[in-house]
């Protein structure tokens, strides 16, 4: 009985440290995501989902699925990335297009 | 010897920086110069017609939605809304030049003491707000309906947008020019890879316009809006399309953006409103 007890505590101490890892990763994951898509809209060249991805990932842990919504945030951390390197590219690039 | 190298020097240095410099009226001669070579069969005057001047099965449709107009019943609202005084007695007649008849082809217009470009939408909320009125929502409804009356006023005349000698108007005019042709969104498309290269191509059922003549017949019935929406919803809904998150209706880069197409549309008819699918 006494056996049974230390390690019902112990696994409940472990699943309570693993949420709490899996939502401090959260955080984390959430503000890269949200600073690369403050970075994209600084630049003008924000994505249409990046947002609604941001969004979706707060919806995802706040239903304690801290490993979806990890995914959710770096997918939205890679759009405001690419976002970002599109400008980049983009502020010599469009010359070539324009007719002569 | 060494005078006269200097000279020389300075010269090449005036002319290459004048070539490097910006210029407009050469940028719409070869902008119209694309549509021509492209469309070899197609009278750049009917480009005012946007998809209908490239598809005869398309225009013979649209002739026929044109014998009951989709934006009458908006245009009568208009026309009720423009001469409605307000409260303070004053109408929109009084803030525009002609009484706000027949002036849809000059605008947009560079306002030098602002240092902006101001747009004919804009310019009427302005009015409203001078005379103790609410701003209207840019993108559909009274104000749209209002813009659509000023457009019919105006059906024939050419285009004349301005651009002074101003380095302010011409960085709004280059600043247009660079959204046109930048890639964005998640796809990666420019205004010009659908709008120019591939004008007159189909995008899933939908065949696309020449941005030649883009914002002459604009506010615009679109069958898919099931109403009347201003060109710069339309630019909220093409960037949202390519998966870029649109600016706000009416934001400096939109205005920029109709300066520099207008620009490129001058010597077209102002043939607003239009209907589209």
């Amino acid at each position: 009985m006494k056996k049974l007890i230390v390690t019902s505590t112990f696994c409940l101490f472990c699943a309570l440290a693993q949420a709490e890892a899996g939502k401090d990763s959260f955080d984390a994951a959430y503000q890269a995501a949200e600073t690369a898509r403050q970075q994209a809209a600084a630049a003008g060249y924000e994505w249409r989902d990046t947002s609604k991805l941001l969004s979706e990932a707060k919806d995802a842990a706040a239903a304690g699925d801290y490993a979806a919504a990890v995914k959710l945030a770096d997918e939205a951390k890679l759009q405001g990335e690419l976002a970002v390197q599109q400008a980049a590219h983009e502020a010599d690039a469009w010359k070539n297009r324009v007719p002569r | 010897m060494k005078a006269l190298t200097t000279v020389m020097l300075g010269v090449t240095l005036a002319v290459g920086f004048q070539a490097a410099q910006a210029d407009p009226e050469a940028d719409r001669q070869a902008f119209v110069k694309y549509f021509r070579d492209r469309f070899p069969n197609v009278s750049i005057a009917d480009y005012k017609d946007g998809v209908y001047a490239l598809d005869e099965a398309l225009r013979d449709q649209w002739h026929v939605i044109e014998e009951f107009p989709p934006y009458e019943l908006d245009l009568e609202r208009g026309e009720e809304l423009f001469n409605t005084p307000f409260a303070n007695g004053k109408t929109y007649a009084d803030c525009f030049p002609h009484g706000g008849v027949g002036i849809r082809q000059n605008y947009p217009y560079f306002d030098t003491e602002r240092g902006e470009v101001v747009t004919l939408e804009l310019a009427l909320n302005e009015c409203r707000e001078a005379n103790g009125e609410k701003p209207l929502p840019y993108a559909k409804g009274d104000l749209v309906a209002i813009s659509a009356h000023m457009a019919y006023t105006s059906r024939g005349n050419t285009f004349d947008i301005k651009i002074p000698d101003d380095p302010k108007a011409l960085a709004a005019y280059e600043k247009g020019k660079e959204f046109f042709y930048s890639k964005r969104g998640q796809l990666n498309f420019a205004c010009a890879d659908c709008h120019m290269q591939a004008s007159g191509l189909l995008v899933r059922a939908d065949k696309l316009s020449g941005a030649l003549g883009h914002p002459t017949h604009f506010p615009v019935y679109r069958s898919k809006w099931n109403e009347l929406g201003s060109l710069h919803r339309r630019f909220v809904g093409c960037n949202e399309d390519v998966r870029a998150k649109g600016f706000p209706e009416q934001s400096e880069e939109y205005r920029n953006l109709e300066y520099f197409l207008t620009y490129m549309s001058n010597g077209l008819e102002a043939n607003g409103p239009g209907a589209r699918r």
